[in-house]
Parts: C-alpha cells; structure tokens; sequence
C-alpha cells in the first residue's frame, strides 16, 4: 500500500497516549484498519465485576427476541447500550495485530522519530449493566409444559413418545431462561423441581397428592411419627405402592425437613405443618369458591393428626370475598403470579381494585427488585388512601 | 442461546487502550471520506507536567484532560464461530464475546475549539504540516472539528436514556448509530 510506505511516523498506540511526557506531543491517525469495527464494543461495568468477566465465568443469556441479560454466577444484568455524541475515538495498544487477527503492524518503522496513535473506530456508545431480577417466570411456564404425573410412573419404559416434549436438562434451561446458574438453581428448589432421567420436572399436582395420601395413610398404619419419619422405613413402603423412591424422597423434602437424629440410623425427616396444610387446601379449594366455614370444616378434616390448620398459614394462598353476609374463600397463590413488578401489581388490581395492606402484603412481599425498596415499590405501583387518620390505608391501582 | 464471554489475554495481563473524546465530529474533506486509513488526524500535546493536553486538528485547538474512568471499560470483540451443521441457518451461529483490551482513563476535550488564528499560530502549523503528507498527489487537507449542538451533559448519557439492547444486536453486527 501507497499510504502506508509513505506515514513519516512511528507506532506508539494507547501506551503512548496513556504515557506522553509532559512538554511533548504524539500525532493522532487513522489506523490503516479503521472502519466501522461493529464486531468491536465496549461494555462498562463495575470494578468488582471485573475478576468474574476476566475469569470467563460470565455469560450473556437469553432468545434472540429478548432483551440480552449478563449473567454472573450468582447475579443477572441487563445491557443498555448507551449512545453518545461526542466522537469516542477509541485507540488500541501498537500490538493490536494479534488481537484483530490481522497481518502485524508494518509501520513501526521511525522515520522521523514522531510517535504516532492510531485510531481504530469511533465508537458511538458504550453498553452498561444494570442489576435486575432474574426472569423466572418462564421457567415456571416451561416446567409446567410437561409435569411428572403417576400416569408415566406406571407406564414404565414402555412407551415414551412424549420423551422429549417439553422436557428441558440444565443445559436447556440455561440456554432459555435468563437468570444466573445460583438463581435458577433457587427459581427450581421454589418451584419443587427434580430431576428425572436428566431433565428437570415439576411434578403433577395429583400425583403429590397420591404420594402425600399414601405417606399419611401408611403412617398410620405403621406408627410412624410425623415429626421423625425415617427414609428408610417410609421409602421401601411407599415404592411398594408403585412410587418411585427417588420421587418420594423428593417429596419430603418439599413438604418437611430433615431432622438430625443419631439415636436412629438413615435419614430422617419432619413433615412441616404450613406445606401440607397449604397443600389440602389448595386441592379442596381446585377450580372453585366456597363458602368459608365449610373450607375450614373439610381443610381440617384433611389436615393430618397432630397439625392444626390456623388459617395463618393460607397467607398468599387464598382470598376471600363477603357476598352479602357470606364469606367465600377461594384459593390465589402468590406462586402462580407474575414476577414482575408491573404485571404482578396488574394482576393483583384486576382481581381487587382495593387492597387492605394486611391483604396486601402477602402477595408483594417477594417482590425484588434491586435499588428499590418495598415502600419504594409501593409507591411506584400503587395509590394509598386513606379515609380517616385512624382507618386503614387502602391501596389500589394507580 | 448463551455466548460466552472469554479472556484471552487473562487477568493479569488485560492490555489497555486509550480513548480520547471531543464534543463534535472530526470531519475530512469530502476527497478522503472513503479511505481514512493512515490519515493523520492531529496533534497530541501535554505542554506541562499536569494532566492537560491540547489536541491541535487542523486550524482548531482542544484543550483537554485526562480522567480516569468512574468504571473501567472492557473492549470487547465479537467472534462468529461457524457451526459444521446447519451453516444456512443464521441462529445455529454461535457468537462469543473476547475482551481484548480494559480501558480505565480518557483524555476528554470538552472545549469548543479555538481557532488557530494567529498569524504565529498559523505559520507554526504551516512549518509543521508544510511538505506534509501528499495522496494521490494533492496536498493534505486535515479534516475539521465540526461541533454539534449536544452538551456535555448529554453526551454522558445515564442509562435511562439508554434502550434495551436486544439479543439480536449481539449477534447480527447492527451499528446503533
């Protein structure tokens, strides 16, 4: 080239722009590979993210109609790209060859002893990261595409058509859902996911049900305690009646704990009073409204020996509406609704335009949203009224 | 779909690019437009030990400073690998990201230009361009600061004027200009 053979000048490149003595000049050029460059882009971040993007454990998540979220280990960004006026001449350092692949640089040559920078692009704006929740609603929606059901337990190997229909390993689920590995990984214990055969299921409501039936029933039939039921006693009995020890074993850590106790060997679990409970109710309240006395009359019936359903615990699961002087009680879990914000606080108004705080709270209370507080949330989503100094605010849409 | 985000250069040895930033746009005669290329933009100079620069293009004179950035910036370069399978298919392309370069100050002329004027001013620009770079036979011809009418202020965009950058960007080569 021409051009180049004739460029009276050095090479210096950012180092010398980054160190120029004082009382001296360097001359500014257009490098011989300038141009629009748009593979290249400049990503500003914070300092204390900077180990985790330099030890590669940072990935940008999401479908191509998505908005790209950066995902850490344990946090999700979003990208904004932020555009400016100026003229950002962005400027590389003189061994930039080996870095853009392209043949070295052949004007380091000294003609005249002028240092020289060259220019590789003017870059129109620069992409930012703002924390923000991860989006876990999704995984809810493709983990309900396909739920576990005791209908596959007793079909066997037999015949899998539907095997890979709606069925998603981790890797899918990261490659789709746009949350970070520790969020997701939280987003599937809340959802009481498990894996099966390598894909992560939800299990069918009936079919916990099943289970938890058959786990009470042979309680009593066996004299086992509640608060201490031992893996390997509860395990064997149960997959006798065809549940698959696996689930099983699921299953009691969704609806108990497990309980250190060396005096009996295994493993040993403590159902939990507020999962079960919430469990019977849900499968009472199923599709329809009912009047509140006889909820409670048939919840408590259902409700194992030894839990005393309080209706406390019914908090974020149900509502209740007075129809002249009856109360009705029909089940709204905080669980089937949006995650977001806006669309969660929708909901929430289109089901009751007003909401009594105490109401209220149960069904916003998960609400995160980084850099903004729950009265901050309030007052973004909501209007607060209230009829007298000593009344109860009330809150509905804005 | 994910892309990874990788360092090849590693921690320790991430190299550093500069950025030099003017309000406006440096403008080359319409004779140069299509092959800037090794064209010389101007003068880079630090006239006392302060971190204060003039950027001398053309007849126009920055001034300027250098500032660290309130957060480093990474560069980052996007590379298509091809997949053997598919090849047609545009979203079977797998992208990553390499950052090749962190940049942690910017040397920002928020300065209208001034003239060079000055019958002094011009003869010493004349002395240092004269016999200058010649293309194609006619003489060379730096390109002008052109000032739009932005500020500063908003040229430091915060994010809420920024838009969501979607996954699409990423991979196809959209420039947001």
């Amino acid at each position: 080239m021409e051009i180049e053979k004739s460029l009276p000048y050095g090479e210096g490149g950012a180092e010398a722009i980054l160190n120029v003595q004082s009382n001296t000049s360097i001359s500014i050029a257009y490098h011989q590979l300038f141009g629009p460059h748009d593979d290249l882009m400049l990503l500003e971040l914070d300092e204390k993210l900077l180990p985790d993007i330099l030890n590669q454990r940072v990935t940008l998540r999401g479908q191509p109609d998505e908005d790209a979220v950066l995902c850490t280990q344990s946090k999700t960004y979003a990208i904004k790209f932020v555009g400016t006026s100026n003229s950002v001449f962005l400027i590389p350092p003189s061994n930039l060859s080996i870095a853009l692949g392209a043949s070295s640089n052949s004007s380091e040559k000294d003609h005249d002893n002028a240092v020289v920078a060259s220019v590789i692009k003017v870059v129109p704006g620069s992409m930012e990261l703002v924390e923000v929740a991860p989006r876990l609603d999704k995984l809810k929606l493709l983990l309900s595409e396909n739920p576990y059901s005791f209908d596959e337990v007793s079909q066997m190997n037999t015949e899998l058509t539907h095997k890979n229909k709606g069925l998603y390993s981790w890797s899918d689920l990261v490659e789709k859902v746009q949350a970070s590995d520790e969020e997701l990984c939280t987003g599937l214990r809340a959802l009481a996911a498990v894996e099966i055969d390598g894909y992560w299921r939800s299990l069918d409501e009936n079919f916990v049900d099943e289970i938890l039936n058959m786990l009470l029933h042979n309680a009593v039939l066996n004299d086992w305690l509640l608060s201490a039921l031992n893996e390997d006693e509860v395990l064997p009995v149960l997959e006798a009646d065809g549940f698959p020890r696996e689930i099983v074993r699921h299953c009691l850590g969704v609806y108990g704990s497990k309980v250190v106790d060396e005096t009996r060997g295994g493993c040993t679990w403590r159902l939990e009073e507020r999962p079960v409970c919430v469990h019977f109710a849900r499968v009472i309240l199923r599709g329809k409204k009912m009047n509140l006395e006889r909820f409670m009359e048939e919840w408590r019936k259902k409700v194992p020996e030894g839990m005393n359903g309080s209706f406390d615990v019914l908090e974020g699961e149900v509502l209740t509406e007075k129809i002249g002087i009856e109360t009705r009680i029909y089940a709204f879990s905080v669980s089937s609704l949006p995650s977001v914000p806006a669309e969660r606080f929708s909901k929430l108004f289109q089901e009751k335009p007003k909401w009594e705080w105490k109401e209220l709270q149960p069904f916003v209370r998960d609400l995160k949203v980084p850099g903004l507080s729950s009265e901050g949330l309030l007052l973004k989503y909501t209007r607060r009224s209230q009829p007298s100094a000593d009344a109860e605010p009330i809150f509905s849409a804005r | 779909m994910q892309i990874q985000v990788k360092c090849s250069c590693g921690e320790e040895k991430c190299p550093e690019w500069a950025i030099l930033e003017l309000q406006g746009v440096v403008e080359a005669q319409p004779s140069f437009k299509d092959r800037l290329q090794n064209l010389r933009i101007g003068t880079l100079c630090r006239p006392t030990s302060q971190e204060n620069y003039t950027f001398t293009v053309g007849y126009h004179e920055l001034t300027g400073t250098k500032v660290p950035l309130k957060k480093p910036m990474l560069v980052l370069k996007k590379i298509k690998l091809s997949t053997e399978e598919e090849k047609g298919d545009i979203n079977s392309t797998k992208v990553e990201l390499d950052v090749i370069g962190v940049i942690r100050q910017r040397i920002l002329f928020k300065t209208r230009p001034k003239a060079l004027i000055s019958s002094a001013d011009l003869s010493s620009y004349y002395e240092e361009h004269n016999g200058d770079l010649k293309i194609d036979g006619k003489p060379f011809s730096s390109p002008k600061v052109q000032r739009k009418s932005l500020s500063l202020v908003n040229a430091d965009l915060s994010y809420d004027d920024g838009c969501n950058l979607s996954y699409d960007d990423l991979i196809t080569c959209h420039s947001h200009l």
